[in-house]
């Protein structure tokens, strides 16, 4: 007989793959507190992306952390070790992002209209060599119109294609397309006017 | 050219993105299993069934021994009556033996003492007890109508135990020693008198004294006092008090409960800096990583979170049973009810706020001086992940020792351990705390 001794055992040392068989196999509240815990910094990251509000993103976090738990067993385990860590970091995202945008839909937030014409974006020169911190690209990602961050998190970030990017917006897409190029044009633009200082 | 280096910065940019986490926000978790109800479902059943077999444990001994009180007390009062009616019949039959000696020969008197000695001894050999001591009763009842008729019987049954009994010797041995028992016998029936009469004066009086007696253990059975409990946790020392009353099940083992106000104040390292497994579940903001600080200076300010202090007013509610192991030491072991009425949780963070000076280099180009400036900061948190939580509890463990003051008032000094179950084990801080219970009974 397994007694729940939770504060002996409570130091027993968990990785990925004991988390998930123990979720999978028995929906033990440990296993779903050690994936939690550790993909909590990752999941919001990604929706902070998409949802700007903080109440909204912390809720969405809960959201993909109870559709995760729920459809763990769909979950296809490949490999190993950092293998199974990227791809289970992938479907958590793309959980993620598909809730933050039916939030985004709910809301009405999508009708946003690219304003920013073609002529706009000159190519410019930049520093390529600098190093990029996450916080300053989301600086620069929010100076976006949201229809393109959106696009460029997507198709980019979270590996969508332009259909299924296509489909989750209701657009066509071409315009999946047009949007992600002027979405990289921009960002390069920006990147240049906020952080290549000492340009020649 | 141009086009492959903006596609490496987009590239950049994507892989930065990808590898992005927030830190861990504390508390998060306890909230998200709070939401689904189903975090601490399991984990309080065992304990609480624990807790229920005590209970069960205590009643079932309670009912016990009233059960075997009252037998207890039937049987003493049969036994006590039964012996007095014997000794009664005994001294009916010694006055009668008195009577017959000083009639009879001094050759009968030895066969009617060597008969009941042959009787007496031989019992315990003999199968067929029963009809012997009923023929014992007959010549008894004999003895009083015809002596020559009882020498006869007694002659009758000396050699029908003879011929039955394998050890004559046995036999003819008793018959020598049989001056000897008869003196012992007189002894032995002035002591039973001695001792009838005592006890059947106090016997007429037992019926208060007895009801005295159930009225002074009664008093006995129930103990109240008044407890004084410091503690020691990782963070300071805490006070705590309240009442303790307690049932006295039988001789060693009693039941105990009470309620408890206790003011318990906690400390908790950060999980990022308290070296256990969580440290890889929360990634240090991208901000702090080793890299040059050029960059760093151009990330946001930072907050790193290094501790956390919770101050607890709670009640404790404990049912624990005592083992008394000596006349002043005892050992006790249970469970407590801990429903928390205050929290008040305080965060401590070490913040970096980076500044920047702008400088003008040698080239006339502006140049960044990064510079930090670092601060301890405590913020008062709105979390209070112990309040209101229902299935919270201890598992206790104490010894102590009992001192008498006086008569009526007694101390004792009790270190104690309180082991945390239930949600009280799932939470961040450990709760795990001990002390000294000073119980003053009245």
């Amino acid at each position: 007989m397994k007694y729940r001794l939770g504060f002996i055992n409570k130091d027993k040392t968990l990785t990925l793959e004991s988390a998930l068989d123990r979720c999978v196999q028995k929906n033990d509240e440990r296993g779903k507190e050690f994936i939690y815990k550790r993909y909590y910094g990752y999941i919001i990251a990604v929706i902070s992306r998409y949802v700007k509000n903080e109440y909204d993103a912390e809720e969405l976090v809960n959201e993909t952390f109870i559709k995760a738990f729920k459809n763990l067993p769909k979950f296809n385990r490949v490999g190993e070790g950092n293998i199974l860590e990227k791809s289970f970091r992938g479907w958590l995202a793309r959980i993620a992002a598909n809730l933050s945008i039916d939030l985004l839909r709910t809301q009405k937030h999508m009708v946003a209209i690219d304003e920013v014409g073609e002529h706009d974006i000159k190519p410019v020169m930049i520093n390529a060599a600098d190093k990029l911190f996450a916080e300053d690209i989301m600086k620069l990602l929010d100076k976006l119109p949201e229809i393109q961050r959106l696009i460029f998190n997507l198709y980019e970030v979270e590996g969508y294609a332009h259909e299924e990017i296509g489909k989750l917006l209701n657009i066509p897409d071409s315009t999946s397309r047009t949007y992600l190029t002027r979405a990289k044009q921009k960002l390069r633009k920006l990147y240049v006017e906020e952080f290549a200082i000492g340009k020649p | 050219m141009k086009e492959k280096d903006n596609k490496e910065l987009i590239e950049r940019m994507v892989a930065t993105l990808r590898d992005h986490a927030a830190p861990y926000k504390e508390g998060a978790w306890e909230r998200f299993a709070a939401s689904q109800g189903k975090g601490k479902k399991i984990t309080p059943i065992w304990y609480l069934s624990g807790a229920a077999a005590m209970v069960l444990l205590g009643v079932a001994l309670l009912i016990n021994s009233g059960i075997f009180d009252r037998n207890n007390a039937v049987m003493h009062k049969e036994y006590t009556q039964t012996q007095v009616d014997d000794r009664k019949t005994d001294l009916k039959n010694d006055a009668l033996a008195e009577e017959y000696k000083k009639e009879d020969d001094q050759e009968a008197t030895d066969n009617s003492q060597s008969k009941s000695t042959v009787l007496a001894f031989t019992q315990p050999k003999q199968g067929g007890t029963n009809s012997i001591t009923k023929l014992h009763q007959t010549v008894q009842t004999e003895q009083l109508n015809n002596d020559n008729r009882e020498q006869v019987i007694v002659g009758a049954v000396e050699k029908e135990i003879q011929t039955d009994t394998p050890g004559q010797e046995v036999v003819a041995d008793d018959k020598e020693k049989t001056p000897q028992l008869a003196e012992r016998r007189v002894e032995s029936k002035e002591d039973a008198l001695m001792r009838m009469l005592s006890e059947e004066s106090a016997y007429a009086s037992s019926p208060s004294s007895m009801a005295q007696k159930n009225e002074h253990i009664g008093a006995k059975k129930w103990n109240v006092g008044v407890m004084f409990a410091p503690s020691l946790t990782e963070e300071r020392v805490n006070m705590g008090g309240g009442v303790t009353v307690a049932y006295q099940i039988s001789e060693k083992v009693s039941i105990g409960s009470g309620v408890s106000l206790v003011d318990l104040g906690l400390r908790q390292s950060s999980p990022n800096t308290a070296g256990n497994g969580n440290v890889m579940d929360s990634p240090a903001p991208a901000s702090l990583s080793n890299q040059s600080p050029m960059f760093n200076a151009r990330s946001v300010e930072t907050k790193e979170l290094t501790s956390i202090n919770t101050n607890l007013l709670a009640l404790d509610i404990p049912v624990d049973i005592k083992y008394q192991v000596s006349k002043q030491f005892y050992a006790s072991a249970g469970v407590s009810f801990f429903a928390v009425l205050n929290e008040n949780r305080t965060n401590n963070f070490l913040t970096r706020t980076p500044t920047d000076r702008t400088l003008q280099s040698a080239e006339g180009l502006a140049v960044r001086q990064p510079e930090f400036q670092i601060k301890n900061v405590s913020e008062k948190s709105a979390e209070t992940p112990y309040q209101g939580n229902g299935y919270s509890g201890f598992l206790n463990f104490s010894v102590g020792r009992k001192m008498p003051i006086s008569n009526k008032v007694g101390i004792a000094v009790e270190p104690f351990i309180k082991i945390p179950v239930g949600t009280l084990s799932n939470q961040d801080m450990n709760l795990r705390y001990g002390g000294v219970r000073v119980i003053t009974s009245f």
